[in-house]
């Protein structure tokens, strides 16, 4: 293996990736956020700093208030699926059986008040950290700023419309779109916690823990001035979906007893076997035949946060009941007669044979496990390509009901 | 000799410490490049390479406080990023991997077999081997970087990601035989020409 690793290594080690021209002023902007400062530069470097004037009005608008649970919009529930055959029995045993929340679908989000900051940024080099300097005051009330608001023309960013929306799932680690409403041409960069850029008129960001998120807009017009919007979102806790399989195996049972356990929290838990909705509760116990069974527990707080988490069980152990789904009997010796085998690990048990087309029972019996295909035990065959559906109703060694069925198809060739 | 002259470097170590931009730019120019290459072998694309590659920066420049001129400052840079990327894969709550072990094992037979054609994946261009990468499983690229690439031993990637050491031995195995097999296509081409 050597070998192998030493030439990925050789290949990898000294790769360059492509530069890519936006990702200073990305950088730069985070910088700015993260260290409050606009860092002039004033050491060896001897920078030069050009004069630049900007003037800040802050003005601030009170939105809508912060979602609430009853807010979220309505989830439609699983509706009821048919229980798998394998599965004969469940029970749910927990003491958050009877809360029911409902997931967040995508909707709307209520954002926080909004701060909004019109920059008139004078400076036709705007944008360059080394000759902008930044002035903020906050209100309008400052004389200094009024001079210098009537001494120079106004520009785009003071009557443009800006705001934004949010859409999405409000909870953390899902992502959230967020669209720019502006009636003017402009630039548009986001950030996200001061952290994460993303350029375009909407951008999408999911936020990786729940809390109180800053959300900036900031709309650079073809003018150079700039409105930044900041405003707050709130994100809910995502849930943890874990769960532990224990299995009770005896030989002598065609089902396996199977507990699910998730982990303990004051969520809702809904389970599914096979894509089946199988049952509610933080526990849950199923009894399933051979074979590979697929467990899905989804998780929902009160908050409306879901997660899933999916996990492929085997059954291996119990003994097993089987039948073909379809018969010929040409007396070739190959599925000459349509058989269910497995049943001597029943103590008792009813299997019953209907004729699809007119719904009526053709066989029935409590003893025998093989069908020749004859019609209500007379001398009528089938005809080719017919199909018959089977329910087999029984008791294993260990007292499990059973009830096992499938579709059957009369498929004879040529004698 | 490292990116700098050794006066350079402790005069961009000096300007980033006094949050010079010219400075924090210089170093960042210099370095996004290679550095961009090592987050994208951590990352699933080009979009969270850049994200892991930002914070990464962020926090060094955050913390420069803490580089005393002990090893090369691209080095200590580096280690910035991995740590990152490590971070970065922590965060994405990894779920278990459920793995054909048949299937991997008679993989591995196969690919055992092969082993004397090792000198063709030499001639595999350098972006299929990073797409390759890129392609493994989290859990599976994280180990293989850190073994492969940063020379870590079994021990300390088991505690960088809170696994244990067999689970670190085991993933590797796994990323080498899945690399192998993403890149056989290209490998049996190669050998007909």
């Amino acid at each position: 293996m050597r070998k192998f690793d030493d030439i990925i290594k050789n290949k990898l080690e000294g790769y360059e990736a492509p530069f890519d021209a936006s990702a200073w002023s990305k950088l730069e902007r985070s910088l700015d956020t993260v260290t409050g400062t606009n860092a002039s530069g004033s050491n060896s470097f001897n920078l030069h700093l050009a004069a630049g004037v900007a003037a800040t009005i802050v003005l601030t608008t009170i939105f809508t208030s912060l979602p609430n649970i009853e807010q979220k919009p309505p989830v439609v529930e699983d509706s009821d699926h048919s229980v798998p055959t394998e599965i004969i029995e469940s029970t749910a045993s927990s003491n958050t059986d009877a809360i029911e929340f409902i997931a967040q679908e995508v909707h709307l989000i209520d954002l926080g008040s909004a701060e909004t900051v019109v920059e008139k940024s004078a400076s036709n080099i705007a944008g360059t950290s080394e000759n902008r300097t930044e002035e903020k005051q906050s209100g309008s009330s400052s004389d200094e700023a009024e001079n210098m608001s009537s001494q120079t023309p106004k520009r785009i960013a003071e009557n443009a419309q800006a705001d934004f929306t949010a859409k999405g799932i409000q909870c953390a680690e899902h992502k959230v779109r967020f669209n720019a409403n502006l009636d003017q041409s402009a630039k548009v960069t986001w950030m996200f916690d001061g952290l994460f850029v993303k350029d375009g008129l909407s951008a999408e960001h999911a936020f990786e823990s729940a809390g109180t998120h800053e959300v900036r807009m900031i709309a650079e017009f073809t003018d150079n001035s700039k409105v930044v919007l900041k405003r707050d979102i709130t994100i809910y806790e995502q849930p943890i979906a874990d769960f532990d399989v224990a299995m009770n195996n005896s030989s002598e049972c065609v089902l396996t007893d199977v507990i699910l356990k998730a982990t303990p929290s004051s969520n809702h838990y809904k389970w599914l076997m096979d894509g089946d909705s199988i049952g509610k509760g933080q526990t849950l116990q199923v009894r399933l035949k051979n074979g590979l069974h697929t467990v899905e527990l989804v998780t929902i707080n009160e908050a409306g946060c879901s997660a899933k988490d999916t996990y492929p069980i085997r059954v291996e152990n119990g003994s097993e009941i089987f039948a073909p789904n379809a018969f010929s009997d040409n007396g070739d010796g190959l599925n000459d007669a349509w058989e269910v085998t497995g049943l001597e690990n029943l103590r008792s048990f009813s299997l019953k044979i209907t004729r699809v087309q007119s719904n009526s029972v053709v066989f029935e019996t409590s003893t025998d496990a093989k069908w020749d295909g004859s019609i209500n035990g007379t001398s009528e065959r089938p005809v080719r390509g017919e199909q018959f559906t089977w329910v087999l109703s029984g008791t294993d060694e260990c007292g499990n009901r059973i009830q096992q069925g499938g579709p059957i198809s009369y498929s004879p060739t040529s004698r | 000799m490292g990116l700098w002259h050794p006066h350079e470097e402790m005069q961009l170590v000096e300007g980033c410490k006094n949050g010079s931009r010219v400075a924090q730019q210089e170093v960042f120019k210099a370095l996004y490049r290679r550095l961009l290459g090592v987050c994208m072998r951590y990352a699933d694309d080009e979009d969270e390479a850049k994200d892991i590659l930002q914070n990464g920066f962020i926090k060094m420049f955050k913390s420069i406080e803490n580089y005393k001129g002990d090893g090369s400052f691209e080095g200590w840079i580096k280690r910035i990023v991995i740590n990152t990327a490590i971070d970065n894969y922590r965060r994405k709550k990894v779920k278990p991997v459920v793995v054909d072990t048949d299937l991997t094992d008679r993989l591995g037979d196969n690919m055992e077999d092969e082993l004397e054609d090792e000198s063709i994946y030499e001639q595999i261009p350098v972006k299929v081997v990073l797409d390759s990468v890129q392609k493994l499983s989290p859990a599976y690229k994280a180990v293989f970087n850190l073994y492969v690439l940063e020379g870590y031993n079994h021990n300390e990637i088991a505690e960088m990601l809170e696994i244990s050491v067999g689970t670190s031995k085991s993933n590797l195995s796994k990323a080498r035989l899945n690399l192998r097999k993403m890149l056989k296509p290209l490998v049996d081409k190669i050998s007909q020409e």
